[in-house]
């Protein structure tokens, strides 16, 4: 599959699951009963309100990645259907003899759990000595991996249930974007090629992002969306605050996605050649991210509040009765985050580390366009927004084209 | 780990922990909704509900003192009515407006240790400010600003020990508190005002941060960490929905903010592009951070990664410098180009992409047939 393709598959999954999450975060009331009364959620105790549902979406987020293990091996599967015959060739010399390499044996997940080339019969040995060095190594990467994704999660959920889903989404690629594109940079990890020319992109591209969030005010105010009080001059916002919590809370929770991505590439992809069959990587690295997933799920299970449990319906929010909340939920983890993970995987390998920054400023600009889309006459337009989503798209290509120099395709 | 790389970690950690020291009180401003301080619906209106645990009469602990302040008593046309009605609702009460005059006569009275801090605000708000710590502190009793005008009588605002206003974003505001004389709070604000006045030539900023509501905002966030704050020495927190604007508010407010400037109302500006903030704050470390980073891949790509190269540098700029100083009194002399070394010319660079001479090395292409070592002719 192309990287062009893979990169759209990131960006649109990216926007869907934002906007899913934040339509669960932002539901009020729920139609309760036979005739469809309302319910207010916050109403009913402290197990529908915004702190536990934040935990509870943040665990749901940590579950769905369980099902990247076997979404990697349908993938895997059903690869040969999208890949083109010149590619498929490819792929058929690369494995020669050896094609028996992708059946399930080569990917067990303790095959690979030894990071470092050894024997075979080491790796057999160490495979019957499941509590060995090597595993307490793997196991603590993969806390540490896990207790940052928490921070991510937990702050960007966090966010959606205080500021909009557009908001929430700019503030947070913005932050990944900086703090991944600097420290690839000074870990090494992105080549050092045009460095000063890259900047100025960048520069232009973040400028361009700045004039999209203050146009956006403006926007939101020729809407009707906030208004001004004439007599003070002060915005008529009773979530400003709210807002200003968000964007800082998503904002310095986004960065902690810099240590995660020089970790992830420097112990799970550093290893990994060319020769390498691509489907059995994409295995192994879902297998990766599942176990951070259970890891994360198990750290996570002291600040869940209350289950709901079946001898006491009174005390099940309303929230988790409701069909759209699963609905919603669901959507958000087949369309969004599962399609967003198997395309960052694959684009990571297919492309240079540093090409992946641009999904981040794509999924900005698609953001606003999925705004649009979803609420057509409610969004007003101005011509320095334009300006600044042209900024953004110019630099974008650019960007695509310079920091995607020499990837290769398997 | 390159050495050039370490001492640019090791100066931006520096750095972070600096600010993040400096701004620590501003940081935890953030995350405090005061909630836990509030005053609650049932203390400042009680029901005649006999289960009621609020329902028993609470000692009046603030003086029953109303101050305002102005410059004189010539209050402008827009705040008489509201004044007067602070007045009329609250006959039992004292009302004192503490004018420059009188205000500049306390402060020399019975607090002479801060007159010269105080004649030395360099905008008159920054006095009115402080006269108005300084008089709580002192009396006891509710200040009002001259824009609030009173809806209801404030003897419940009475019973606790002392009180102020939370704003919007966040933090507290100086605009309406109380307080009973010589509360620990108030003793602490009126100790600080020395310590920040500080110039920050901004008005704005400097308004705020000497005397104003960022001032306060700072010294109650540090008096909620360092103090006992319970009991007699609280410090409670009036709720936005208590203060103006709700069937139940104190307050009402007109037209005011008069110290306000042209850099004020870019601040209100800001306010309505709150996203826009944050995101300016994040593209600056960018900037500062990104832009040290493509500094530093230049130094080590390029000519400057050679020690020796470097020196030389230094010293043939000294020494063009000199020759310029030289040759500035003697014109024949300015006419002469100054020399420069053959590596500047080829920026560093080897020569030809074929060749292994190092670009430090002086170089003459005899490709160029240069007239002072061969001629090939």
């Amino acid at each position: 599959m192309s990287t062009t393709l893979l990169w759209f598959s990131s960006v649109i999954g990216y926007v869907i699951q934002t906007k899913c999450l934040s339509n669960i975060q932002s539901r009020k009331e729920v139609p309760v009963g036979a005739n469809s009364t309302v319910a207010t959620p916050e109403a009913n105790g402290d197990n529908g309100n915004n702190g536990s549902l934040t935990f509870y979406l943040t665990f749901m987020y940590f579950a769905s990645w369980l099902l990247l293990v076997p979404a990697s091996r349908l993938w895997k599967n059903m690869r040969p259907m999208f890949i083109s015959d010149s590619e498929s060739n490819r792929t058929l010399e690369l494995n020669g003899t050896n094609t028996e390499s992708v059946m399930d044996d080569d990917v067990d997940t303790f095959s690979h759990v030894l990071d470092d080339p050894q024997p075979r019969i080491a790796i057999q040995q160490q495979k019957q000595k499941i509590i060995s060095v090597a595993s307490m190594k793997y196991l603590a990467k993969l806390t540490v991996l896990a207790s940052i994704m928490i921070v991510a999660n937990l702050t960007y959920n966090l966010a959606l249930s205080l500021s909009p889903a557009f908001d929430v989404a700019l503030i947070q690629n913005t932050a990944i974007f900086e703090i991944v594109t600097l420290l690839y940079g000074v870990c090494g990890i992105s080549r050092k090629n045009y460095v000063f020319r890259n900047f100025l992109i960048m520069m232009n591209a973040v400028i361009g992002i700045l004039i999209i969030s203050y146009t956006k005010a403006t926007c939101d105010m020729l809407a009707g969306k906030l208004s001004v009080n004439p007599n003070t001059g002060e915005l008529t916002d009773p979530f400003l605050f709210d807002r200003l919590k968000g964007a800082l809370i998503c904002g310095l929770g986004a960065l902690v996605m810099g240590p995660f991505a020089v970790l992830w590439n420097r112990w799970f992809c550093s290893n990994i050649s060319k020769n390498d069959n691509s489907a059995v990587v994409l295995v192994k690295q879902s297998t990766h991210l599942a176990l951070i997933g259970v890891i994360g799920m198990i750290m996570l299970l002291p600040f869940i509040p209350k289950f709901p449990s079946r001898g006491s319906l009174e005390s099940i929010s309303l929230l988790y009765n409701d069909k759209s909340f699963w609905f919603s939920l669901l959507g958000a983890i087949f369309f969004g985050t599962l399609p967003n993970l198997v395309s960052v995987l694959e684009l990571n390998r297919k492309a240079p580390a540093e090409y992946l920054t641009t999904c981040n400023l794509g999924a900005i600009i698609f953001m606003g366009l999925a705004e649009w889309i979803c609420e057509p006459t409610q969004t007003t337009i101005v011509r320095w927004e334009v300006i600044g989503y042209i900024m953004l798209t110019v630099s974008l290509l650019v960007l695509s084209v310079t920091l995607g120099e020499g990837k290769y395709h398997h | 780990m390159k050495k050039e790389l370490k001492f640019l970690i090791i100066a931006n950690v520096v750095l972070l922990f600096s600010i993040i020291h400096y701004t620590f009180d501003l940081l935890t401003l953030c995350i405090d909704d005061a909630s836990k301080d509030a005053l609650l619906d049932e203390e400042l209106n009680p029901v005649k509900d006999p289960n009621s645990k609020f329902n028993e009469t609470h000692p009046q602990l603030i003086p029953k003192i109303i101050h305002q302040t102005y410059k004189t008593e010539n209050i402008p046309e827009q705040w008489v009515k509201g004044r007067q009605k602070c007045v009329d609702l609250h006959p039992d009460y004292t009302y004192i407006l503490w004018t420059d005059e009188m205000a500049e006569n306390f402060i020399k009275e019975k607090y002479s240790w801060f007159l010269d801090t105080f004649k030395g605000y360099e905008y008159p708000i920054e006095r009115a400010d402080a006269i108005r710590y300084f008089v709580l502190s002192h009396y006891g009793g509710i200040y009002i600003d001259l824009d609030d005008g009173c809806e209801r009588r404030l003897d419940s605002l009475l019973t606790v020990p002392a009180f102020l206003r939370k704003t919007s974003p966040t933090g507290v505001s100086n605009d309406v508190m109380g307080s009973v004389p010589r509360h620990p709070f108030f003793l602490k604000v009126i100790k600080s005002l020395k310590h920040y006045n500080k110039n920050w030539y901004v008005p704005y900023m400097t308004i705020m941060g000497s005397t104003g509501p960022l001032f306060i905002s700072v010294i109650w966030k540090q008096y909620k960490r360092w103090s006992n704050t319970a009991g007699d020495d609280a410090v409670r927190i009036l709720q936005p929905a208590d203060y103006k604007m709700h069937t139940n508010s104190f307050f009402s407010i007109s037209k005011g903010s008069s110290w306000h400037t042209g850099d004020a109302n870019f601040m209100k500006v800001l306010e309505n592009h709150i996203l826009s903030c944050v995101v300016t704050g994040f593209i600056f470390g960018f900037f500062i951070l990104y832009g040290e980073f493509t500094f530093y891949s230049w130094l080590c790509s390029g000519p400057f990664n050679n020690k020796r190269y470097i020196i030389q540098w230094l010293s043939d700029k000294l020494k063009l410098l000199w020759s310029k100083i030289i040759s500035s009194s003697d014109e024949d002399l300015e006419k002469t180009p100054a020399p420069l070394r053959y590596e500047y010319n080829s920026k560093g660079k080897r020569l030809r992409k074929d060749s292994n001479i190092p670009y430090d090395s002086i170089f003459i292409d005899i490709e160029k047939n240069h007239p002072e070592f061969t001629d090939l002719s």
